[in-house]
């Protein structure tokens, strides 16, 4: 009883135990979870399981700089006193805390990424999955943001031995910043994000304007969101937009980076997406039907990233999760109530209308300009290469009309929108 | 490098004939030197040694040899027509050395010659900030031209010429270095020749188009015009360089054309635009001069004289922006997505002659303003970070994280950092894959290869929930949860098989009190909670104290897998409207242990929540 696809996931029982620290709000225990929540659902049954290997320095410069890496592997918390000057010119320390078996750590989820992209460009699989990486804030010289290797980078640096080109897609609430700057100058790499921006978020960037330099200048792509997204508008943006990227850019492969900040309650997101509406982005994903690397990524509320994660891993496994938990050893993480599903959060959705549909034709705009560009080669299809129809009809009929007829008003008033009006580009405190 | 730069200058004024044209010659070459170097270290050549020394002991003029090979026609032509010997000659390297000046050109020279081919080609990558000025960084040749015109000039003893000359030269270094691709490096570049010093009120202008951004373009450009309206001269350079360039960067080169013609012999047209010049430069060096007093409100400027050089100045400029809010073109569209540099908002200077410093002095400036004004001058302390931080050893990196208040769009961001220390090698797609390699692809763990226990798998319909009924006598009691949990994972257990271990199942969930003595959980206990709880308490600095046999591990392993599931366990019970959806001591301890305070920046993740999301439904 396989899935159609096969499914390649990744997990090391020793990243359960990395500890970043007290009170640190990143805990690896989540995956630990996570893991121990698919297996009570049966889940493995339906996929192979794969320990990552341990990846090598020399891997892991492929991306970052031969002293960082180095740096990283000598590091310890009893000697980091000595060398306050590398600390800091690595920016770790305060979110990026040196701690036992860090370099380990990295090894292992920056493993479970190349092993997973090597068994895609092997063609062993359809979809890999490794909920351990994801891990896109961190740069080719330093650390931010709790990421130290950038795995996402070094599994599409991977990628890009067989593909000519790569979509990058992040829904965490954090901008990828990382792997955007990674690829800021290349057309082989189109990294999409979806965060929210603004008012001092972290990291700081993400804003729509950002798009790519160089060769690469339209090849980033930055959905920008305020507080309190909500499911439909999401999802809708969502799949607009990738549906576009999608028919544009053509992508041999794509590697989706679902940090479950996003999700409502989460200790550090301002977003209100359910569970529901944060996998039916993988579901959508997933019906491109390419070669597909799911990550994890951030996700601070630890019971929901494995309810997050786990009913993303049968999603792509096409198979529907009862919301009643089963019986297992952390249950009791998941009470009072042991269900799988969270309610969408109540926080009061700052992003008006008239701002996605800017922001959104913003986005259109430039990828405008990427059918412009020739120089990309376009060539390479793969025969199963399918754009699902994304057409409202998926929606509720009353809705759709209802949000129809509004959009059509909306884009009317947004031909003179300049958004200092509204509050597109200002930060209002 | 300044003191060095005023004392040719002196000399060369002071003197006359040869020596002016010797000192100068050697003040090009150095320039000339200085300049190469910084061209390698932009394209990542490792440096070498200045000037190199042939095998019979000769060093190697670099300017000369250069100018002797352009003039011959190039590296190309040189070498198709075996001429290296009489280049050798030239240059005064002796006899039959020409294979060394080959090599010698080829090592130090040939990079020199592909770039200028680029910029001729305008072929240069381009770079947010620099990818107009491209188009206007001229072929080196034509910066050759103009040193050999200087040189004659400084041979016909002109004293004009003179220092329009030095003014040249030191445009076209900095349209080259424009070209370069770095912002940063051209601030620098810059930065040497200023120290230079020119001694030329020109000068000073070029500078401050270069650093002082658009405003100061527009300065320099309204300088030229309104000088050649002043005088009444008609500046063909300005015009042919118009041509050549339509936007707004290449003031500089107008100017300098426009100085050309100038120079070539009309002291009273120089002195007419000196006097403007100065002005200028005056603005530049110290803007809160009172000497420049208050200009006039722009309501009142058709009251004032045209004679006013001020207001030829401001007229100009308002013209330039006129003309350009029309400008719908793609051009346009590129300007306002451009790149700023902090520098380019410098318009307080103070009078800091250093670049660098003002630059810094700037970030700092910002910075005090950001803290005063904590919300809208958001990314300040993102800046400081970076000042703190240890240079990088690029030096050619967008400096990191800009702190840009840009004016243009109102809205503060925080840029991507560009440069090779941030950005991945991409190789270009040949459409060659490599071959396949087995090579760590991941150890299979499951299904178990040798493992004969799918029979029992199957059983179960895949992802079926929990059940509600049970058959035991209270059902959900903590005994009924307990037998249940208990039964799922000995058939987890049985159905995985060696899986189960090497995914450290066993050490999951309550059963991991079984390697604790009831003694030791109890002082686990005692430890993260003791009773009274002193301020600022946080256990784990205590735990490892308190337990030196166990490892930090064991610790976070029973923390995570005993103490707070029973935790939790405790409040689904007892508090359910009260869950701590986490185990920490929540903001108190976020804020203590990692500095978390009154954030007003985004470098760290830990950003604040707002207090109502803390509430829990």
């Amino acid at each position: 009883m396989r899935s159609k696809d096969r499914i390649s996931y990744f997990y090391d029982g020793d990243v359960g135990s990395v500890y970043f620290g007290p009170n640190h709000p990143m805990k690896p225990h989540r995956l630990c979870m996570t893991h121990h929540l698919v297996l009570s659902y049966d889940l493995h049954k339906k996929m192979e399981i794969y320990r990552p290997h341990k990846a090598y320095p020399v891997e892991l410069a492929q991306f970052h700089s031969a002293d960082y890496v180095e740096f990283l592997h000598r590091i310890t918390p009893d000697t980091q006193h000595l060398f306050s000057t590398e600390l800091a010119k690595y920016n770790l320390g305060e979110d990026c805390p040196v701690f036992d078996n860090l370099f380990e750590f990295c090894q292992i989820y920056a493993g479970g990424t190349i092993d997973a992209a090597r068994r895609l460009n092997n063609q062993l699989c359809d979809i890999a999955i490794n909920w351990a990486g994801g891990l896109h804030h961190a740069k080719k010289c330093e650390a931010s943001g709790f990421c130290y290797i950038n795995d996402l980078v070094l599994g599409i640096l991977e990628l890009l031995k067989y593909h000519a080109r790569v979509l990058y897609i992040d829904i965490d609430v954090h901008h990828g910043d990382g792997v955007e700057e990674a690829f800021y100058f290349t057309d082989r790499v189109m990294t999409v994000s979806f965060h929210k921006y603004g008012d001092l978020f972290f990291p700081g960037t993400g804003d729509a304007k950002e798009v790519g330099e160089r060769e690469g200048k339209y090849y980033a792509i930055n959905v920008p969101l305020k507080d309190g997204i909500d499911d439909t508008s999401f999802t809708r943006l969502f799949k607009t937009i990738i549906s576009k990227v999608v028919e544009t850019y053509q992508p041999g492969v794509i590697v989706l980076q679902c940090g479950a900040d996003s999700l409502a309650g989460d200790r550090l997101g301002c977003f209100n997406l359910s569970i529901d509406g944060h996998s039916e982005c993988v579901r959508f994903v997933k019906r491109f039907n390419l070669p597909l690397l799911v990550t994890g990524g951030g996700g601070y509320t630890k019971e929901n990233v494995a309810r997050c994660w786990t009913v993303e891993t049968g999603v792509l496994l096409d198979t529907e999760l009862p919301n009643e938990i089963p019986e297992n050893d952390y249950i009791k993480y998941f009470g009072p109530d042991f269900s799988l599903k969270i309610p969408s959060g109540y926080i009061e959705n700052l992003n008006s209308k008239s701002y996605l549909t800017t922001i959104k034709m913003q986005v259109m705009e430039n990828l405008r300009c990427i059918q412009h560009a020739p120089s990309v080669q376009m060539q390479e299809v793969p025969p199963d290469f399918y754009i699902p129809d994304f057409d409202e009809d998926e929606q509720n009929p009353d809705e759709r009309n209802d949000q129809h007829t509004q959009d059509k008003h909306i884009q009317r008033d947004d031909e003179y929108y300049e958004g200092d009006n509204d509050n597109d580009h200002m930060d209002v405190p | 490098m300044a003191g060095d730069g005023d004392g040719v200058l002196v000399e060369s004024c002071g003197g006359g004939g040869s020596g002016v044209v010797k000192a100068l010659y050697y003040d090009i070459r150095r320039r000339f030197e200085g300049l190469l170097c910084k061209l390698w270290s932009e394209i990542c050549v490792c440096s070498l040694p200045v000037p190199p020394m042939l095998g019979n002991g000769s060093n190697v003029d670099l300017y000369k040899l250069f100018i002797v090979v352009r003039g011959k026609g190039g590296y190309d032509v040189v070498c198709d027509c075996k001429l290296w010997d009489s280049v050798a000659e030239e240059c005064g390297l002796g006899l039959r050395v020409g294979s060394s000046v080959k090599l010698v050109y080829s090592k130090y020279l040939r990079a020199l010659d592909a770039w200028s081919k680029n910029v001729a080609d305008s072929k240069v990558a381009e770079c947010g900030l620099v990818d107009d000025r491209v188009k206007f960084g001229r072929p080196l040749m034509e910066f050759q031209d103009e040193v050999k015109g200087l040189l004659l000039d400084y041979a016909e003893k002109e004293s004009v010429g003179e220092s329009k000359g030095g003014e040249k030269l030191c445009v076209k270094k900095r349209v080259r270095n424009g070209g370069n691709g770095s912002a940063e490096i051209m601030d620098s570049v810059m930065n040497d020749y200023v120290d230079g010093n020119f001694g030329n009120d020109a000068m000073e202008v070029i500078r401050e188009v270069v650093d002082g951004g658009k405003e100061s373009v527009k300065l320099g450009l309204g300088v030229d015009l309104s000088d050649a309206e002043n005088s009444g001269y008609s500046v063909v350079g300005l015009v042919s360089g118009g041509e050549k360039s339509d936007g707004n960067d290449d003031s500089g080169l107008d100017l300098d054309v426009s100085g050309v013609g100038v120079s070539s012999g009309r002291k009273r047209k120089r002195e007419s635009m000196s006097g403007l010049l100065r002005w200028v430069s005056t603005i530049a060096k110290n803007p809160a001069d009172p000497a420049v007093g208050l200009l006039p409100d722009k309501l009142k400027w058709k009251s004032s004289s045209n004679d006013e050089v001020w207001k030829q100045v401001l007229s100009f400029r308002e013209a330039v922006f006129f003309k350009r809010s029309f400008d719908s073109s793609i051009e346009q569209h590129n300007w306002q997505n451009q790149r700023m540099n902090p520098f380019m908002y410098d318009d307080h200077s103070g009078g800091s002659y250093n670049l660098r410093e003002r630059l810094r002095h700037d970030k700092m400036h910002l910075l005090a303003k950001g803290t005063a004004a904590a919300q809208s001058s958001s990314h300040s302390s993102t800046g400081s970070r970076d000042l703190d931080r240890t240079p990088s050893p690029h030096p050619r990196d967008r400096a990191e994280k800009q702190v840009v208040d840009s004016s243009i769009d109102g809205c503060p961001a925080v840029h991507i950092p560009i440069g090779p220390n941030h950005q991945a090698e991409v190789p270009k797609w040949t459409g060659l894959t490599p071959k396949s390699d087995s090579k760590w692809l991941g150890t299979q763990i499951w299904p178990s290869q040798k493992g004969n226990s799918r029979h029992l798998i199957e059983r179960d319909p895949i992802g079926k929930g929990r059940q509600d009924s049970c058959g035991c006598s209270v059902a959900g009691s903590v005994e009924c949860v307990r037998f249940h949990i208990g039964e799922k994972r000995a058939k987890v257990k049985l159905e995985l098989g060696a899986a189960f271990y090497l995914w450290n199942c066993d050490m999951i969930g309550e059963e991991v009190r079984n390697l604790w003595t009831n003694e030791e959980e109890k002082r686990f206990k005692d430890v993260v909670r003791p009773n009274p709880l002193p301020e600022g308490y946080y256990f784990w600095d205590h735990i490892f104290r308190s337990f030196p046999k166990k490892s930090r591990e064991d610790l976070v392993c029973y923390y995570f897998n005993v103490f707070l599931l029973q935790r939790r366990a405790y409040q689904n019970r007892h508090t359910p409207e009260d869950i701590d959806s986490d185990d920490d001591e929540a903001e108190d301890g976020l804020r203590n242990v990692f500095g978390y305070r009154q954030q007003n920046s985004c470098c760290s993740i830990l950003t604040p929540k707002k207090a109502a999301k803390k509430k829990k439904k």
